[in-house]
């Protein structure tokens, strides 16, 4: 049953599929082409980009056909089976993104190699990032929420120079541990303990932001 | 045994509510539900169904509770919508792949019956199916799954008489097989002269009246005559009156009444679409003297 409904997400988007190998075949080659997209790099521009046409596309064909979600309502679907499916295709996605990332560099070293750490950070980030998005695409419809999270982004980008300037050494000197932490995870130095912690820590996000989505959709009043 | 009670059911919105609906569909019958656009029928519609949170109210089917037991009923009920609400850019065959797992009685040999019937082809996309041919793949979903009860929201709006026809052979095959129900609105009347068993007419939010169809036009006739046996009292027993200098066209409830009191006035059956535009206007009238 709950097949079905990832069948049909992934049905919708099938369009966008010739989109999303090129990006997970071609992207991580060309990005070899500068050094700063080599490895960790790379591999968060490729699955960002990936996540993105996925929700994207997702979202789109629901706005599309804006009744359409209302006939499997009617059929013996609960709303939340529909909201999870969201989120499990986005996480498809994902897996798409390690696997192919992966393959690659094991044909051409030049990627810069593949990691369980690369893993466990890309999850815990696209869990944060998806487990933002996809609530308010809920709440607010998904045109409304591509403007909102462009706003965001806007801000994030011009308020990070101010952020930084009014933090504290303090600050800095804990920001600075997590990185060499996060950068020994992904170098395969750091305890599995920690990965695990990190990967709680993307599922719990993930749990907090399927629960708002799946309570939103419930009480949404649909055409 | 009702197969669908509505009691009390509230639903507002900014410029529009829904107020007090009660009414019920029992086993075997063809219940129409009849009002001018906006009266209300799609939002009762989709409050019946969870699409739209009633504000009040409860709705039973098969006599469970819709707030309780929404899973197992929706199981049961088969519904078609005005437009299919498809994704369009799917196959027939994909869109019922999409549906076809949520229905635990579902059944490929009745899915294949109905596609073969209505000439469409399982590999079709569904955008470039006509109106029509749309219409009779909802109604290929609604029916493949041993659906008791049917609900309709305007499924003949748009559809050329030919192809109205034979969505109601369909209706009264489906009744037919027995322990079926079907609400079926509309604002075509004229279907539902044909196939309603009974007719629940909404207006404003409000329903109107409830009554077997058969009873109610029996109720209502159409009452022609010269304008002259018009006076202040008679025209108290027309619901809707219309003069012009040689004829009046009146509708009542009081046929005898008026037989007595105007010898000599062409007494004709009203059709369902009379009595609407009769109760609608009034409707209008008691709130104009409300108002007044």
């Amino acid at each position: 049953m709950f097949a079905a409904l990832i069948k049909k997400d992934l049905l919708l988007i099938r369009k966008h599929v010739a989109l999303l190998v090129l990006l997970n075949v071609l992207g991580p080659f060309i990005l070899t082409l500068s050094t700063m997209f080599t490895g960790i790099g790379g591999f968060f521009v490729v699955v960002s980009a990936t996540a993105y046409v996925v929700v994207v596309a997702m979202g789109e064909k629901e706005a599309q056909y804006p009744r359409a979600a209302s006939l499997l309502c009617v059929a013996p679907y609960s709303r939340r089976l529909m909201v999870l499916s969201k989120y499990v295709v986005v996480f498809m996605g994902y897996g798409f993104s390690c696997a192919a990332f992966w393959i690659l560099s094991l044909i051409r070293p030049q990627t810069g190699g593949m990691t369980p750490g690369m893993a466990v950070m890309g999850f815990l980030g696209l869990a944060l990032v998806v487990g933002i998005y996809l609530p308010l695409q809920f709440r607010f419809g998904y045109e409304r929420a591509r403007y909102l999270l462009m706003a965001v982004y806007i801000v994030f980008v011009c308020g990070m120079p101010a952020f930084l300037g009014m933090m504290r050494a303090e600050t800095f000197q804990v920001l600075a541990g997590l990185m060499k932490a996060a950068s020994a995870l992904m170098g395969g130095a750091a305890p599995m303990a920690y990965a695990l912690g990190l990967l709680a820590a993307g599922a719990a996000v993930l749990a907090v932001s399927f629960g708002a989505s799946a309570a939103i959709y419930e009480r949404l009043d649909l055409s | 045994m009702n197969v669908l009670e509505v009691n009390g059911l509230c639903k507002s919105y900014r410029n529009f509510a829904l107020k007090e609906i009660t009414f019920s569909v029992p086993e075997g019958c063809i219940a129409g539900f009849i009002g001018v656009n906006g009266a209300g029928k799609t939002t009762t519609l989709r409050s019946i169904l969870g699409l739209a949170r009633p504000s009040a109210g409860q709705i039973r089917v098969f006599g469970l509770d819709m707030a309780k037991d929404a899973k197992e009923i929706k199981d049961r009920i088969g519904v078609v919508f005005d437009d299919g609400q498809f994704y369009m850019e799917l196959t027939l065959k994909e869109m019922k792949n999409v549906l076809a797992p949520a229905y635990s009685s579902w059944s490929e040999q009745d899915f294949a019956g109905w596609l073969d019937r209505f000439a469409l082809l399982p590999g079709q996309r569904i955008c470039e199916l006509s109106k029509g041919m749309r219409m009779k793949f909802a109604l290929a979903l609604a029916l493949s799954h041993k659906a008791e009860l049917l609900l309709m929201d305007e499924p003949t709006s748009g559809l050329d008489p030919l192809i109205r026809e034979e969505f109601l052979h369909v209706l009264t095959d489906y009744m037919e097989q027995g322990g079926k129900g079907v609400l079926f609105s509309t604002h075509i009347t004229s279907d539902l002269d044909k196939v309603a068993d009974m007719l629940i007419m909404i207006d404003r939010g409000r329903i109107v009246f409830q009554e077997e169809k058969d009873a109610l036009m029996d109720s209502y006739r159409i009452v022609k005559g010269d304008p002259a046996l018009l006076d202040d009292e008679t025209r108290r027993l027309f619901m809707k009156l219309e003069e012009n200098g040689f004829v009046f066209t009146g509708i009542t409830k009081e046929a005898d009444y008026v037989m007595r009191r105007m010898p000599g006035v062409l007494l004709e059956r009203a059709a369902v679409e009379d009595i609407m535009l009769a109760n609608l206007s009034g409707a209008e009238a008691a709130e104009k003297q409300r108002g007044a």
